[in-house]
């Protein structure tokens, strides 16, 4: 184990720890920059979805992971995005417009959400937000004239400045280029008081509007940097698959969008792209399992959810602090052999703490 | 004209019953553990895959056949507390709501592979089924009158059970406050199994109801979905409330289906949750959710 | 002039007066305490004047500032801060994060700035540091300073309350019970530390106390409740001896006969 000796108060502020953890990041950056010459076409495509994944992940995590606020309706925001996206697009507005639109129209959906946000707690919230993800739904298979109901929408690839970016690995470095600016904005915020009031927000609610924050102002706030977020990743899925439709935003998108952050690891950044990478990971780990399982079971449609939910499951039950969390407990581990023991991370275990009013 | 209306009334009552029946499966368990089963749904859904396979065997009355799906889920909802809920409990609200949306997913996904469950659409036959009963000009299938006969009797059920008996009373104790149960010697895990039962109980009896109308499959389980604005409405903690909430939205539900354009029905139970819930952010009948300090 | 003027407040929950008609002036510089039985509504004071509760009627004044007019979050600013009887820290964050929550009010960059961590930010930040780094030395926090909140001991916790709530540097600061859960060593600490806040941050304190060896230690002038209203005001020691105190601790002695 390391210990750090800390002589300046920047220290503490900058982004990485050490000298060391700055090294494996930089390493990590330069196997992202080279994976495309790595990889074939289709890996490097299902990389790019690991990168729009984590997109949706981080801005999640915000919302959920650091402020508290349960959202079952994150789908709808995606949609928002890849929506405004397409319309502009298709009317000839070009990407680096194009995009900020996308962001801030789901940032306004963001405030809109974010309103009743305000007066809503727990899972009166976590409702409040599937209805808007079911409202979402219908209004994109609705409103036919703008979104094509549900033939949906097609889209060109990128135009970057004049560039056409239709090679898989052009779009990959557009994708990583604005995770890496998304990632750092983030972990500016959280080195930041607004990042401190939203966690304080989560962890107790009377303290942090005693010690000055308001509720009203900073979860309306997650909400609208969270939305902006994942609609900028929306933005991109949709150039990606350059076809979206209504059923790709759906609830069960949203449950699956969740299940990034929770199996990543909540409250954690690293987490979301953990999840992002595991949820990209598992349909393939699913097509392989079909190989092995009788025919009867194999190509049964409900194979996939089953595995989802068991997944869930699993993880809630064995490892509540996810991928990120079970990749700490490891590092500790070899950083204190042998002296690690069991209980080491366990928490108390605490009572049902209600919010009733008693 | 008055009479389609009171028609679509009626039938919507029907459907907000089973609505309002799933909704008071939420309710008890919310009020007892503070836990939100987004698995509701599910759960009912195999409770009417349950009867459709006991009543597929010949020599089964179909009265026998509902008796033993309705235990048969009583049995499974207590066997999903205890492995899955009991050890969560305590936790974040996040983790409890993701595990019963795992739940959800699991369950879903294992009916559709049960041979002869599948994905197909299935007819529960009901000794019912085909019948109908006139209030003058009033036509009502019997189908929807067992809804309401059957949602009226639980209730009344459910009421006395709650009021007078042991168990009702430790339950209410231990939705006041679990620590003080505990201390005053109630077994709080043994009740907290005992009402997942009882809810995944109602949840069947909800299936079975429904059968005749939506017809048995594997996505059936999804009205749940329509059961939480009816829970909301009512306060997510009033019995009651939870019926009523649930007549709402039926009753909003035909009656936008049929006077408002298309796709409005799908979503006119969300507009009137979001309504409510700005309106009064706890529900029509809820308790104000403050922490004291 | 007082800092902190309370006139005839009232409180009222579903008919029960749970405060009534309770008036007391606390000047700039002194230590205030409140003392009562259980269930006087010497809490339900607490969170009118932080404005958790609004009062049925009655006003609180504080710094010539009409605090029915607020927010609870603009307390702080103002220069009003508090601790909860049972703790309310950031349980899964590290004491040093807690304490920089208590100088939110002092943040004045943009959320722009924040993003992009401008130099003004890292300038900000360092200042916070150094502010709360000054309150972690006052109250010996150092040696838990990297420690995350829940899994320490319930004193520390305690301790950390109040060191947030200084990192706000505010002109009054409202102790709900802090020698609850501590023991003898700890409480004379306390003291001695209630005392600097006074004498070396210049900070009036109010506070609700039940330990008297603390109380009379510390305090200026103590005001007496019970069942929501006022019974007595002075030094502790003319508390002590009032009366109507003891027989709302001990009852009368028709009472025990």
């Amino acid at each position: 184990m390391r210990f750090l000796f800390k002589t300046s108060y920047n220290q503490d502020i900058r982004l990485f720890k050490d000298r060391i953890t700055m090294g494996w990041y930089l390493a990590l950056g330069v196997v992202l920059l080279v994976l495309p010459l790595l990889l074939g076409e289709y890996y490097l495509s299902q990389a790019s979805f690991v990168l729009i994944y984590a997109i949706v992940g981080l801005g999640l995590m915000l919302l959920s992971g650091f402020t508290g606020q349960i959202s079952l309706g994150h789908a709808a925001f995606l949609a928002v995005g890849a929506y405004t996206e397409a319309v502009l697009s298709a009317r000839g507005v070009p990407f680096v417009v194009s995009l900020p639109m996308a962001m801030a129209v789901s940032a306004a959906a963001g405030f809109v959400v974010g309103l009743p946000a305000l007066r809503l707690k727990g899972i009166y919230l976590a409702i409040a937000t599937l209805a808007f993800g079911f409202i979402v739904e219908v209004t994109l298979q609705q409103w036919e004239s703008v979104t094509g109901g549900s033939m949906g929408l097609l889209l060109e690839p990128v135009t970057l400045l004049g560039v056409t970016l239709d090679s898989e690995s052009g779009f990959y470095y557009l994708a990583l280029g604005l995770t890496g600016l998304t990632l750092l904005i983030l972990k500016n915020l959280l080195r930041s008081p607004t990042g401190r009031a939203f966690v304080a927000i989560r962890d107790s609610e009377i303290s942090a509007r005693s010690m000055g924050i308001g509720l009203a102002r900073y979860k309306t706030l997650a909400f609208v940097i969270s939305a902006a977020i994942t609609g900028l990743a929306g933005a991109l899925y949709a150039h990606k698959l350059q076809f979206i439709s209504p059923e790709q935003f759906g609830v069960f998108v949203s449950i699956e969008l969740l299940m990034i952050i929770v199996i990543g690891g909540m409250g954690s950044l690293h987490g979301a792209f953990l999840g992002a990478l595991f949820m990209t990971m598992l349909p393939e780990f699913i097509a392989i399992l079909r190989e092995y399982l009788p025919s009867s079971l194999a190509y049964q449609p409900g194979l996939q959810p089953t595995i989802f939910g068991a997944i869930l499951i699993l993880f809630v039950l064995l490892e509540p602090a996810g991928l990120y969390g079970r990749w700490v407990k490891i590092r500790t581990w070899f950083q204190l052999f042998p002296l690690y023991r069991k209980g080491l991370m366990k928490r108390e275990k605490s009572y049902v703490k209600s919010d009733r009013l008693s | 004209m008055l009479n389609e209306f009171l028609q679509l009334i009626l039938s919507g009552i029907a459907i907000g019953c089973v609505y309002g029946l799933v909704a008071l499966g939420f309710v008890l368990i919310y009020k007892a553990t503070e836990v939100v089963n987004f698995a509701q749904g599910e759960l009912m859904m195999f409770g009417a895959f349950i009867a459709l396979t006991m009543g597929g065997l010949q020599f089964m009355p179909f009265w026998l056949s509902v008796v033993l799906a309705v235990l048969a889920m009583a049995l499974i909802g207590g066997a999903v507390e205890r492995a899955v809920i009991r050890p969560v409990l305590g936790q974040p609200i996040f983790s409890i709501v993701m595990i019963t949306i795992g739940l959800g997913f699991f369950a879903r996904g294992l009916a559709s592979l049960i041979p002869g469950w599948g994905t197909l659409t299935h007819r529960l036959p009901t000794p019912y089924a085909d019948q109908t009963v006139a209030f003058g000009e009033l036509v009502l299938s019997a189908g929807h009158l067992m809804i309401i006969l059957v949602t009226i009797v639980l209730c009344i059920l459910l009421f006395a059970f709650f009021r007078y008996t042991r168990m009702g009373v430790a339950m209410q104790a231990i939705s006041q406050n679990q620590l003080a149960a505990h201390y005053m010697g109630i077994p709080v895990a043994r009740v907290n199994t005992l009402i997942w039962c009882i809810s995944a109980a109602v949840a069947a009896i909800a299936g079975i109801l429904l059968a005749p109308i939506t017809f048995v499959h594997a996505n059936m389980g999804l009205i749940g979905l329509k059961a939480f604005p009816a829970a909301v409405i009512g306060g997510f903690g009033s019995i009651p409330g939870a019926i009523v909430g649930g007549l709402i939205i039926g009753i909003v539900e035909a009656l936008s289906g049929r006077y408002l354009p298309d796709g409005i029905k799908d979503v006119s139970a969300y507009v009137v949750l979001l309504a409510v819930l700005i309106i009064r952010p706890n529900g029509l009948f809820g308790e104000k959710l403050t922490k004291k300090v | 002039m007082a800092l902190l003027t309370v006139e005839n407040l009232s409180m009222e929950f579903g008919g029960i007066r749970a405060v009534d008609d309770v008036s007391f002036r606390v000047g700039e510089g002194e230590i205030y305490t409140i003392i009562g039985p259980n269930g006087a509504g010497k809490t339900t004071i607490f969170n009118m004047i932080s404005l958790i509760y609004r009062s049925s009627s009655g006003r609180i004044w504080f710094d010539g500032n009409d605090l029915s007019a607020r927010k609870p979050q603009d307390l702080t600013h103002l220069g009003l801060a508090r601790t909860f009887q049972n703790i309310e820290l950031f349980e899964h964050e590290t004491v040093l994060q807690n304490l920089l929550v208590g100088r939110h009010c002092h943040s004045r960059t943009r959320l722009w700035q924040q993003m992009l961590f401008t130099p003004a930010t890292r300038r900000a930040e360092i200042e916070h540091r150094e502010a709360v780094e000054q309150v972690i030395d006052l109250l010996n926090l150092q040696h838990y300073r990297d420690s995350v909140v829940g899994n320490l001991p319930y004193g520390v916790q305690k301790l950390i309350e109040l060191g947030r709530a200084l990192c706000a540097r505010p002109r009054i600061l409202l102790l709900d019970e802090p020698s609850s859960g501590l023991n003898v060593e700890e409480t004379d600490d306390l003291s001695f530390w209630i005392e600097d806040i006074r004498n070396l941050l210049g900070i009036t304190v109010v506070m609700i106390e039940h330990d008297m060896r603390l109380v009379s230690q510390v305090s200026d002038r103590v005001l007496a409740v019970s069942n929501g209203r006022v019974l007595a005001e002075g030094t502790a020691r003319e508390i002590q001896e009032n009366p109507a105190v003891a027989e709302a601790y001990l009852g009368t002695r028709e009472d025990v006969a």
